[in-house]
């Protein structure tokens, strides 16, 4: 114990030192404006400023880049909150009612409640990280294919049992949403499916793509078609900072929400993406009038924020201990330590304690700068949405065309968000739901991938899933979730999860 | 000017080609932009590349994949990589290294592939990507030392990685950089490089060819082409800062650090490299019979 608070005095030691409070400062700043701007995300970003960096110490380096990757996941919550566009796969589930609030005049409330639960989330993921760190790598391990592929059926199971109105739209969506995540090159054969020989399909579909063009142009669709319900966000402000009342609603959806992220951010493979989905799933199963959510529940923005936030820390222990990096932007931050000759790895932790704590020791501070940054531009951003609607909403399909523009440099992409707007808006006027789609769309491909890996290294046995414990427990808690929902009695009361007015 | 580089932004060789492009464009005296396209394992960007004015302003990261093994592993490539440019120089050919997780009761190469022999398909490999270096170094492994062994593709090496240590893979040949740290901490085991001799950065490791295959070499290289037909003065200046830039200061560490030697050769040899290389691919990628449409 004495171990622990010793490492963490020399890590906030270096942390704190001016230029490096300077640098995560600067991270976090420009971390949230690329997250606000639509389609811009992390990993164009800190793959452009990593040249900056090189005349840096690595430690300096890698606190600024650090501070990009959470600041852009807070960030893109700003935009799923006001515009309803969610930047990240993560930040989906904060649109539902997110934008909800936003449309009540509440968007301050639901942005102030975002920053505070992300940064008392980031406060516990970073305790988690100095004090369980390494412990925590063997959950990592533990996770093959087998795991993995029983984790994702567990996920797409909360979803149909959860989902809004009619089950067989739930679970069409859900479907339609799997087979998108098909299109492309199969990984395994290199075989191109449903791509009908379309180059820019080789690839598959971006989820920026998808989901600025199901979510951002189906809402401005929608919200040109009725002139009533654009005026209610642009005219009633409401009250910038969450109350009593708020806190009193949130603050066990953020512990809950914090406990969740944490946990499924160890996952290899990008694990954390299921964090926000299960949060607000099980916020709505506990809740007292789970009707609320879909209609601006604050629970609904309180938890799956602190699960991303959560999971986004927690996403660096792959990396710290073991070098391993679980997604792109930790790939980038294993490309920022190798430029500065530090070689990630088990070895980083008693080879540079000074950079391992101090790193930690940052994300705590990175924290609290994205705090002091974000509080004081609510009210700018809410101010945003007085901006009369005839001339805000050529403004976001232009940063809308830009930003998915800059991805790939692909104009084929930019008419995609187009069609999918058409898509998304269709599918609003006939009552099914974007959200499961896009669930189905992230889990399908981690889903497909990891079933025929499992099946490879089985040599075929299906057994496989019940044989590895930690799968068939998934299995499990998949199959009693879907026999609760499915009896007659229980189903009256089956309460919706993924609800668009 | 602009760089185009065929892979996605982040990956370990896309942060040299930003080192190398920072370094060239401050010796010309000019910005040199780096473009990544990494769609159709970098066919997309390779065939932009080819149809670019050939004025200097463009120059392709040629790496092994797009030039020479994609055009035998892909139907659909529409280019000749090898007419389509005028090669500059080779930066460099890093080593792969065949490991094993640190339980693994193999520990020398030969063990591991009577092991496999012994054993046909039941050994399991992960690997970086169907049609990687990755993969293709292991596919000529198994040529070789004709053994089989079953293959599992991931998305990169960090997930396949994961699984080598998880005890879910028997072996795989990776990068170095992918692997180098749970190297030095002892959590796996290097039995062998991929590269014809000892790389300087594992002086106890032998080479695959020292162990027992003497045929063998497979390497990830890759270096700077511009489109046919840029004027040979212009080529020859962005020739010359290239190779300023990577035989010194921070590139020079940077390839090292990755057990890889800076090069720098002449578009001569370069030519010449890739031919050999591209007729060697042909053959083993027939030979296993792979194909990607």
């Amino acid at each position: 114990m004495g171990d622990f608070f010793s490492n963490l005095g020399l890590g906030f030691g270096v942390a704190l030192s001016l230029q490096n409070l300077g640098l995560a400062f600067l991270g976090c700043l420009v971390g949230t404006l690329i997250g606000v701007l639509p389609g811009v995300g992390p990993i164009a970003t800190i793959a452009m400023l990593l040249p900056i960096t090189f005349g840096l110490d690595p430690t300096g380096a890698l606190i600024m880049l650090a501070g990009i990757y959470y600041g852009a996941q807070y960030g893109g919550s700003t935009t799923a909150i006001l515009v309803n566009i969610p930047g990240e796969a993560t930040s989906v589930v904060t649109a539902l009612d997110g934008h909800q609030m936003a449309r009540q005049g509440r968007a301050g409330v639901a942005l102030g409640i975002a920053a505070i639960g992300s940064f008392f989330a980031g406060t516990v993921a970073t305790l988690v990280i100095a004090a369980l760190g390494k412990p925590l790598t063997g959950l990592a391990l533990l996770f093959g294919p087998t795991e993995y592929f029983s984790l994702m059926v567990m996920g797409l199971v909360f979803a149909v049992v959860l989902a809004h109105g009619s089950i067989l739209k739930a679970v069409a969506m859900i479907l339609v949403g799997v087979l998108l995540s098909t299109v492309g090159t199969d990984l395994e054969t290199g075989e191109e499916r449903m791509t009908f020989g379309l180059p820019f399909l080789s690839d598959g579909i971006d989820f920026a793509v998808l989901a600025m063009g199901i979510f951002g142009i189906a809402e401005i669709l929608r919200n040109l078609d009725h002139t009533e319900t654009r005026d209610v966000v642009r005219q009633a402000i409401g009250r910038l900072l969450p109350n009593k009342d708020d806190f009193r609603q949130a603050y066990k959806p953020v512990i809950r929400g914090t406990l969740i992220g944490s946990i499924l951010g160890i996952l290899p493979g990008n694990g954390a993406v299921l964090g926000p989905f299960a949060a607000y799933t099980l916020e709505k199963k506990i809740a007292k009038d789970p009707r609320r959510f879909g209609r601006g529940a604050i629970e609904g923005v309180a938890g799956p924020e602190s699960a991303n936030n959560a999971g986004a820390q927690t996403s660096f222990i792959p990396l710290l201990t073991l070098g391993i990096p679980p997604n792109a932007v930790m790939a980038l931050m294993v490309g920022a330590m190798t430029i500065h000759g530090i070689i990630p790895g088990p070895q980083v932790m008693t080879k540079n304690p000074t950079l391992f704590w101090g790193m930690i020791a940052s994300m705590w501070v990175g924290n609290l700068m994205l705090l002091v940054i974000n509080l004081p531009l609510v009210g700018l951003w809410v101010r945003l949405l007085k901006v009369p609607y005839r001339m805000l909403f050529p403004a976001i399909l232009m940063f809308c065309c830009i930003g998915i523009y800059s991805i790939n440099s692909l104009p084929t992409d930019v008419m995609f968000i187009a069609f999918f707007g058409l898509v998304g808006y269709a599918l609003i006027k006939l009552g099914f739901e974007p959200a499961p789609l896009l669930l189905g769309f992230v889990l399908g491909r981690l889903m497909e991938e990891n079933f025929r890996r499992a099946l490879i290294i089985s040599r075929g046995e299906l057994t496989t899933f019940i044989d590895h414990p930690v799968s068939a427990g998934l299995l499990i808690v998949a199959a009693v979730v879907l026999l609760i929902a499915l009896q007659p009695s229980i189903r009256k009361g089956r309460d919706e999860v993924f609800v668009e007015d | 000017m602009k760089l185009v580089v065929p892979y996605a932004a982040g990956g370990g060789t896309d942060a040299i080609a930003r080192l190398v492009a920072q370094g060239v464009g401050e010796k010309l005296g000019q910005s040199l932009i780096v473009e990544n396209n990494g769609s159709a394992g970098g066919n997309v960007a390779t065939q932009q590349a080819a149809k670019a004015e050939p004025d200097g302003y463009t120059v392709l990261m040629a790496n092994q994949g797009p030039m020479v093994v994609n055009p035998h592993l892909f139907k659909n490539v529409k280019i000749d990589p090898l007419t389509a440019f005028d090669p500059l120089t080779l930066i460099t050919a890093a080593p792969l290294v065949v490991v094993v997780p640190k339980n693994s009761p193999h520990k020398l190469l030969k063990e591991l592939i009577d092991h496999a022999q012994k054993n046909p398909g039941k050994l399991t490999y992960g690997s970086a990507g169907n049609g990687s270096a990755s993969h293709l170094a292991t596919v000529l492994l198994a040529q070789e030392a004709k053994f089989q062994a079953t293959h599992v593709p991931y998305r990169g090496a960090g997930p396949a990685v994961n699984d080598l240590l998880g005890g879910r893979m028997d072996f795989m040949v990776t990068t170095v950089p992918s692997i180098l740290g749970l190297i030095q901490s002892g959590d796996v085991q290097v039995l062998a490089v991929t590269s014809k001799t000892r790389a300087k950065k594992f002086p106890e490791v032998p080479s695959v060819a020292q162990s027992g295959w003497p045929a063998y070499e497979a390497t990830a290289w890759y270096g700077f082409v511009v489109p046919k037909g840029t004027p040979k003065d212009i080529a020859d200046k962005i020739r010359k800062a290239t190779v300023e830039t990577i035989t010194t200061g921070v590139v020079r560490e940077r390839l090292e650090a990755e057990a890889a030697e800076p090069i720098g050769n002449s578009p001569e040899e370069f030519t010449a490299m890739m031919k050999a290389e591209s007729a060697r691919w042909a053959e083993i990628v027939k030979k296993a019979s792979i194909s990607v449409d």
